[in-house]
């Protein structure tokens, strides 16, 4: 085995372009392990751990500094990865290149830009609260990305937010619409009436994508993170933004998407609620039954009640038919593998309301914990896009490998009986996420040895406007046997009734 | 409170700071924006960057400003031309300028 060790001095880049250049050279023959990282202290034990860094290079690099480290079976195979990963810098440098002057910092962005009113944050989480804390003060509304920023800057963040007018969608805020933009993992949809705000980023996905599907538009679709529906930081950013769409001229009918809130944020947004000058839909998946008419159950249920209240025609296509199914005896399991996070959430909350209890690595009130989250146990759905998953690779709406791999080991588990995914298209995701589950859907047939067949189900948040185009990603799936529901609710509901119905042999 | 009709009405101009996938987005979209080509400050060292942001900008630029105004305001005569070591207290060969305490 030949190990590689560079550490090129101030050097900076994103960590997704660098994960995508770590898993392209992991990808050439005879390659162990690559890795290409900034060398903070996380990325430097992750490092050591694979084998692809030494105490002595650990001790010298800093957090600045970029770290290559290649582990081969051969000299050749290792100067082959050198090669390639100098020809990806290269296209990496002729990219920078091809802009107008460089700017160096938030204050020299603002100049070049003369009026800028408006940030997206993703640094790093450590650094991440300062820049933001900058950004308002030059007067920006703030889309802050990043995770791991602390409970505290959060509160600080949001409190300066609020004494001074301005949006502070985030932390761990993944999708916004603002002004027709789509910001951070967002889709293209059209512009209309229906103004939203959640605290579930694929939540927000979801429904403005279903509602564009069924003829509605948006105004604005505002995030806050979902840390902002817990008590600790009490639906400060919820209740701002509400007011935001309740003054907004364009909105003429208002939704609200949560995860589960907090006991004293859910009573403080439902008295808001009720004094909104405007109609309202709200979703606060897995809060008990609410009886008041505007509480939806699904995400799906709430882009149908916003579009009916804004007059809109409110039609999904109909379901696919329902595939005759013949299982083996052996085959009783559900396994749903995730890449949105309140997707995931939804699903485990369905499938628990139709008698089938999940294990699961995102933890619920309805749903047990998986130990391990590499091993799933009876019926197990994972939320793939979680810490455990993404520490040190890319999400798997960027890089789908992780859940590939997983899809092959599901597959040819003998009591597997239904796979449930989800497809996530827009801003931000993979070019091909249909494409890339085609094939290891292949794969996993090919390599299934047990009897019966595995029935995949599968839903698509996107719409005809996204870069990877809903109607074409459909075929993609439904070509390769893939029963593609028209919502992420409707595949979880497919996958409950398939079990309970299907044919035994 | 957010004052919705500026914000909802107007032109977004973005910044970007960090991942470039956001940047190649609005780009797509048409929207004006900066992409930062950010480097942690400090060299990424976050105790350093807590002290440089702890201190006072305001006095600091106060204090530049006076310097500024004290160097503008002076009338400069020439005298004569020797070494700053030879005239000035507290310099020997190897610095130049005010007096480094070290």
């Amino acid at each position: 085995m030949v190990q590689f060790v560079r550490v090129q001095e101030s050097t900076y880049f994103d960590s997704v372009t660098l994960m995508l250049i770590s898993s392209k050279l992991a990808e050439l023959p005879q390659i162990k392990e690559a890795a290409v990282m900034m060398g903070t202290d996380h990325n430097k034990r992750l490092m050591l751990q694979s084998g692809v860094l030494n105490e002595a290079n650990a001790h010298r690099a800093k957090p600045n500094d970029l770290i290559i480290g290649i582990l081969g079976e051969t000299q050749t195979a290792v100067e082959a990865a050198l090669a390639q990963l100098n020809v990806l810098m290269q296209e990496k440098d002729t990219e920078d290149e091809t802009r107008t002057t460089p700017a160096y910092s938030l204050e020299a962005a603002c100049e070049q830009l003369g009026t800028a009113n408006f940030s997206i944050i993703s640094l790093p989480g450590a650094y991440a609260g300062r820049e933001a804390q900058k950004a308002m003060e030059h007067g920006l509304h703030v889309l802050l990305f990043s995770d791991n920023v602390d409970l505290e800057t959060e509160n600080q963040l949001k409190d300066y937010a609020l004494a001074h007018g301005l949006l502070m969608m985030g932390p761990d805020c993944g999708t916004a619409i603002v002004n027709g933009v789509a910001l951070g993992f967002a889709n293209r949809v059209r512009r209309g009436k229906i103004g939203l705000v959640a605290a579930a980023g694929t939540g927000l996905q979801e429904v403005t994508t279903l509602i564009h599907r069924m003829g509605g538009g948006i105004s604005q679709a505002l995030g806050t993170g979902g840390r902002d529906g817990k008590d600790a930081v009490g639906g400060k950013m919820l209740l701002q933004c509400l007011c935001a769409l309740e003054q907004d001229e364009k909105t003429e009918v208002i939704g609200i998407i949560s995860k589960p809130l907090g006991e004293r944020t859910l009573t403080l947004l439902q008295s808001k609620l009720q004094t909104l000058q405007k109609p309202v839909v709200a979703c606060f998946l897995g809060a008990s039954k609410q009886n008041t008419g505007c509480y939806a159950a699904t995400l799906e249920e709430a882009a149908s009640m916003l579009c009916t209240l804004a007059g809109y025609p409110a039609m999904l296509a109909p379901n696919s038919p329902f595939p005759n199914t013949f299982f083996d005896d052996r085959q009783t399991y559900l396994r749903g593998l995730y890449t949105g996070g309140t997707l995931c959430y939804e699903t485990l909350l369905l499938l628990k309301e139709h008698g089938i209890i999940c294990h699961s690595n995102l933890s619920s009130e309805f749903s047990l914990a998986l130990e391990d989250p590499e091993r799933s146990y009876a019926h197990t759905v994972v939320d793939m896009g979680d810490d455990y998953f993404t520490n040190g690779m890319p999400h798997p709406m960027i890089d789908p490998r992780l859940r590939s791999e997983r899809i092959v080991r599901e597959a040819c588990d003998p009591e597997t009986a239904v796979i449930l995914l989800d497809c996530v298209l827009g801003y931000g995701s993979n070019a091909d996420p249909a494409g890339e589950l085609s094939k290891a859907i292949q794969i996993a047939r090919a390599a299934r040895t047990a009897a019966g067949e595995v029935v995949f189900i599968a839903s698509v948040c996107g719409t005809d406007e996204d870069i990877q185009c809903l109607e074409r990603q459909k075929q993609v799936l439904q070509e390769c046997g893939v029963v593609v529901a028209e919502s992420n609710a409707r595949a979880a509901l497919y996958a409950a009734e398939l079990l309970k119905g299907a044919y035994r042999i | 409170m957010i004052d919705a009709k500026k914000l909802f009405t107007s032109d977004l101009r973005i910044v970007n700071l960090g991942l470039e996938v956001f940047h190649d987005a609005l780009d797509d979209q048409k929207i004006t924006n900066c992409q930062v080509e950010w480097k942690p400050p400090a060299g990424g060292d976050i105790r350093m960057i807590r002290l440089l942001d702890s201190l006072n900008q305001e006095k600091i630029d106060k204090a530049n400003q006076t310097a500024f105004e004290r160097i503008l305001a002076a009338e400069p005569e020439l005298v004569d031309v020797c070494y700053a070591r030879e005239v000035l207290s507290g310099l020997d060969e190897f610095t130049m300028g005010t007096p480094v305490r070290r």
